[in-house]
């Protein structure tokens, strides 16, 4: 596995993304801890879940169309969220 | 030539630090075992925190903001040994997620729940099922206290049999679940002769960064600081030979160790966070408690019933290092990084208060100055690059 | 250096601050013994310490007044022994005033007067009956740990009344001193209690304490027996300096009351909010009282000027702003000219 540094974003592009990675991962664990369909919760939950993947990966798409960040088919970005980079993951 | 960034044995990995709003769940004063320097004198498997109390703590957090008014939150679990509540804590978490969820409350977008655990029970079922269900906002750290010698030293059943067998069976799940998690690792007198073996030992576990610390209490005598600098100062050449400077980190190394003090802030965090006992009861941290304190009685700064006692969180809110320090203390040339503990220092001070610095590890500091200045400055001659020009 | 000792007569000996005594019982358990009182002024004259007696409300045996004459002293003593000790600093209770206690013989008094939250509403009144009869006002606050918002805000009501009072009754040079409203303007440092610096209490029992108020609170709270070298443990604590919140704050009439300090906020050195509230709404009232007297032709003593600050906690400051570690080092407060101090010089 190789990393390797192909870009910088704002900070404030980066406190977007820490918020949309936040959540779609509290999300997630919420969607454990209710019990199944019958939580009145559970509508919600779907659907938040559903709109925060979207902005997560809008976020993604967005940001490496501005920076013209270097990818390949099987790789994938990473932030480090302390200094704002973000690297290919190959 | 290395880079400077890949001088990694000083660095440290606290989530969002200086920004969460703290709070600790003391949800036992139980544990498996009795370690020889623990500070929790009183501990007992008769108090332990009811779901209820926990659900008015989660109510209460979520609803008010005048002890922090930080968004990001850390519910930290202690004990005792917090695993032995796994059950409890599981609740109190989905609690504290559904509430926040349904509250719309920001600390749902931004929260953690931190253990420091024996390790014994880690990879028992109820709490591999914990792990799964909430497994990106966790941070275990898990006491294992270096080689099986030195950790069997303290770390032992009450029959006196060590724990170290139990506790190392459980360390590669640990780290494959939290590749960079930390260990706490604890120096008593007895201890000194295996510190350079343990930090190794660690390491070689797949621990790699080691939290290292010696205890604050009243045991050090004349000559302790002369072994303490010799097992420093040999770890430092075997880290540096070895350049496991590249990969690793160990607390006793780094950079802002050992300088005069530039600023007057003061070191503990206590006042800015938040203690839960079994019965409600508020504490400035969990070292004010009844069952942490050899000398003094438990310090309160409130309960769910009145809130927050405003006055007294006056004092910790306006404790800093000069009002607390003897003069030689502030005027020590090897001052910063030298620590305290304020719930030590109250009950180690000569009357009841948190304005008197205890400073029976001043001689271990000094010396631990020495060896990290030896470090440092043989590093930077072997990289052709002076590392602390920063501080 | 210790300057006074203030000797606690009985245990039900009155009050002359923020702490309750003990009612009165029996004098046989109530009064201090003959051995312990002598062993106290012996301690005073050896060590050239001005003495309070505190009194209780009746006569004391001739022994007593006998070994209270032997040195330089000043008696403080319930409004009820007034004919008696007629130089002496009288206590009084709203209570006393507004039940039409005889006061008419009062005049150029020095006077403490005790007002509970009950009372507040009543300050102003009792002001007004004291101001024409009095050099000098003490108002000690009995309970400010039950002060809420709208008890300070009442407070801050009754000073405002008092003000005008003053300056629309009196002529100027006739206003009492009054330690909540006119102390402040003739202060350019600290005055306060200074209870374990500049002076120790005797209990009944013989024992020394940082003041009267520890000794009722919890006996063994003692500092030990009277001797020659006496040990405050933290002593530091107690001075100025190694108070975060006082030593950055200009409310220099306040009395740093470490009793009530210690009881509130669990240090001796961190005032409560209700106290630091308490005196800037007395530090507000002093600046525009001054104003208003310097603008007056009648008032012609020299008046210090009180800035206008916007915060009424100096605490919101102390918490923001640590003080530098060379500020720190660099203070060296000389000792508080203790002009209004009880049993301390006057101007």
């Amino acid at each position: 596995m190789k990393m390797k540094l192909v870009g910088k974003v704002t900070e404030s592009e980066r406190d977007e993304i820490k918020y949309l990675f936040e959540r779609k991962n509290g999300l997630i664990e919420l969607f454990k801890c209710i019990e199944g369909s019958s939580s009145p919760l559970y509508d919600k939950i779907v659907m938040d879940m559903g709109e925060s993947s979207s902005k997560f990966q809008k976020w993604w798409d967005d940001t490496s169309s501005k920076y013209h960040w270097e990818g390949k088919g099987d790789s994938h970005w990473e932030i480090n969220f302390d200094t704002c980079e973000i690297f290919l993951h190959q | 030539m290395a880079e400077n960034n890949q001088v990694k044995i000083d660095r440290t990995n606290s989530w969002e630090e200086g920004k969460t709003k703290n709070v600790t769940f003391i949800v036992t004063e139980d544990c498996q075992l009795q370690c020889k320097y623990c500070y929790l004198v009183g501990k007992n498997n008769l108090n332990k925190m009811d779901f209820l109390i926990a659900k008015q703590a989660i109510d209460y957090l979520l609803e008010n903001d005048d002890f922090s008014k930080e968004t990001s939150v850390v519910l930290d679990f202690i004990g005792g040994e917090p695993l032995l509540e796994i059950e409890l804590i599981d609740k109190i978490c989905d609690y504290f997620k559904i509430q926040a969820y349904e509250k719309n409350h920001p600390c749902f977008n931004s929260y953690r729940f931190s253990f420091t655990t024996n390790g014994l029970l880690y990879s028992s079922d109820k709490v591999q099922h914990y792990i799964e269900k909430n497994l990106t906002h966790l941070s275990i750290q898990i006491t294992i206290d270096g080689t099986k010698t030195k950790h069997n030293l303290q770390r032992v059943y009450p029959n006196g049999r060590g724990s170290y067998d139990n506790v190392v069976k459980n360390i590669p799940l640990w780290i494959k679940q939290f590749p960079h998690s930390a260990t706490k690792v604890t120096i008593s007198r007895d201890d000194l002769p295996y510190i350079k073996e343990s930090v190794l030992h660690l390491w070689k576990l797949g621990v790699k960064d080691v939290n290292i610390n010696v205890v604050f209490e009243d045991v050090w005598k004349p000559g302790d600081e002369v072994m303490f600098e010799d097992q420093l100062v040999s770890l430092a050449d075997e880290i540096i030979a070895q350049k496991y400077y590249e990969d690793f980190s160990c607390s006793f190394f780094s950079k802002m160790i050992g300088h005069p003090y530039k600023e007057n802030m003061n070191w503990c965090g206590a006042g800015k966070m938040m203690a839960i006992d079994f019965q409600g009861n508020f504490y400035p941290c969990n070292r004010f408690v009844d069952f942490s304190l050899q000398h003094r009685k438990e310090l309160m700064i409130g309960n769910f019933a009145d809130g927050i006692d405003k006055n007294r969180l006056r004092p910790f809110l306006t404790l800093d290092m000069v009002t607390q320090s003897k003069p030689e203390c502030i005027d020590c040339q090897a001052a910063t990084g030298c620590a305290w503990c304020q719930g030590a220092n109250y009950d180690f001070a000569d009357t009841d208060t948190i304005f008197q610095r205890a400073t029976y590890i001043c001689a271990l500091h000094k010396a631990r100055v020495r060896a990290n200045n030896y470090f440092w400055n043989k590093l930077s001659k072997k990289l052709n690059k002076e590392l602390r020009t920063d501080f | 250096m210790f300057k006074y000792l203030a000797i606690i007569l009985s245990k039900s000996s009155v009050s002359y601050c923020a702490y309750e005594n003990t009612p009165f019982d029996n004098k046989t358990d109530d009064l201090i013994s003959l051995p312990h009182l002598k062993n106290a002024v012996t301690f005073a004259l050896k060590n050239n310490l001005k003495v309070n007696f505190l009194f209780p409300e009746y006569d004391l045996p001739l022994e007593y007044n006998a070994l209270i004459d032997e040195v330089e002293h000043i008696k403080i003593v319930p409004l009820q022994l007034y004919a008696t000790y007629q130089d002496s600093i009288l206590v009084i209770q709203p209570k006393n005033l507004l039940q039409n206690a005889d006061i008419k013989g009062l005049k150029d008094g020095n006077v403490i007067l005790r007002v509970s939250k009950q009372h507040l509403p009543q300050l102003h009144t009792c002001i007004s009956m004291l101001a024409p009869k009095c050099t000098r006002i003490n108002l000690v606050l009995t309970d400010i740990e039950k002060y809420r918002d709208e008890d300070l805000d009442e407070y801050a009501s009754q000073l405002a009344q008092i003000s005008l009072y003053i300056q629309d009754s009196l002529s100027g040079n006739k206003i009492p001193e009054l330690n909540f409203l006119t102390d402040r303007m003739f202060l350019a440092q600290m005055n306060n209690c200074n209870a374990g610096l500049s002076h120790l209490s005797v209990a009944p029992n013989g024992k020394l304490y940082l003041c009267p108020a520890f000794y009722y609170h919890n006996e063994d709270s003692t500092l030990g027996e009277i001797k020659n070298d006496v040990e405050i443990k933290n002593k530091q604590l107690l001075e100025l300096k190694y108070a975060p919140i006082c030593r950055i704050c200009d409310t220099y009439q306040c009395r740093r009351c470490v009793f009530l300090n210690k009881k509130l906020t669990s240090e001796i050195n961190t005032p409560s909010y209700q106290q630091c509230r308490l005196s800037h709404i007395e530090r507000e009232a002093s600046r525009l009282m001054s104003i208003a007297l310097k603008e007056s032709k009648n008032f012609t003593r020299q008046i210090e000027t009180i800035p206008e600050i916007d915060y009424l906690d100096p605490f919101e400051i102390a918490q923001k702003h640590k003080i530098e570690i060379s500020a720190f080092k660099l203070i060296n407060y000389a000792n508080t000219k203790n002009e209004n101090e009880i049993g301390g010089e006057s101007n």
